[in-house]
């Protein structure tokens, strides 16, 4: 995959906990998107680096315990808006109930083509063209330039 | 979660960015059981009592000031 974006980004909570911590589990949840983000910031684990310095050799360094970390968004702020107070409610201090969160990404990685095939793509580069009913009308392999690209889109508008 | 829905009074105003619907403080809606479960813990809904039965319904045609029991 190359590069991406993160424009369309999601983040969502849910009160309740899956039953089963796998995509199934998470997948039969109800999540509540949460309004007026900017960012969400880092995600993902980090393992702490445990060290022991003998006094004589080398400092030892040992793959520690891991923290799976907290999302940290940035979010303007909208009392109105129910994933934001649920957002709020799960992370007052007094308040240990698990919660669920879900981050979605507005494109993902097909290493393995399995999914551009699956589409019926055949080639790079292909254009395909949908009209405003979301029907597939046109298909065209191999390089597309300014003049047809025109004539292609102005077919769709009329 | 399943596709049942749970009669819903609405405590305060307020809107789901998700499903970009609205809520009106008073009123009475069903609402899917899962969206029920993270409004009530965010404290904005409620299982309705006796009491809210007279606002909820503002198509209903009883006239207003009735009192549930």
């Amino acid at each position: 995959m190359g590069s991406s974006t993160a424009a369309g980004t999601t983040i969502a909570i849910g009160a309740a906990a899956p039953l089963t911590f796998d995509a199934a589990g998470y997948g039969a949840l109800t999540l509540t998107e949460v309004g007026g983000v900017e960012s969400i910031g880092a995600i993902g684990a980090n393992t702490a680096k445990t060290e022991f310095q003998p006094l004589k050799g080398p400092k030892q360094k040992h793959k520690g315990s891991t923290d799976y970390g907290s999302l940290q968004p940035a979010i303007a702020h909208d009392d109105g808006d129910a994933g934001q107070n649920l957002l709020r409610t799960a992370s007052a201090p007094t308040n240990n109930a698990l919660y669920s969160v879900g981050v979605t990404y507005p494109n993902g990685r097909d290493l393995s083509g399995a999914v551009a095939v699956d589409y019926g793509m055949s080639g790079v580069p292909e254009s395909y063209f949908v009209d405003r009913t979301g029907q597939l009308v046109r298909k065209w392999q191999g390089p597309l330039d300014d003049a047809r690209l025109r004539v292609y889109l102005d077919e769709l508008l009329r | 979660m399943s596709d049942k829905k749970i009669s819903a009074f609405i405590i305060r105003d307020f809107k789901d960015a998700g499903t970009e619907q609205s809520y009106k403080q008073g009123e009475t809606q069903d609402i899917p059981e899962g969206q029920f479960i993270n409004y009530e813990a965010a404290g904005l809904v409620r299982k309705p009592t006796a009491d809210d039965k007279p606002t909820s319904t503002s198509k209903s045609n009883k006239p207003d000031g009735n009192t549930a029991g």
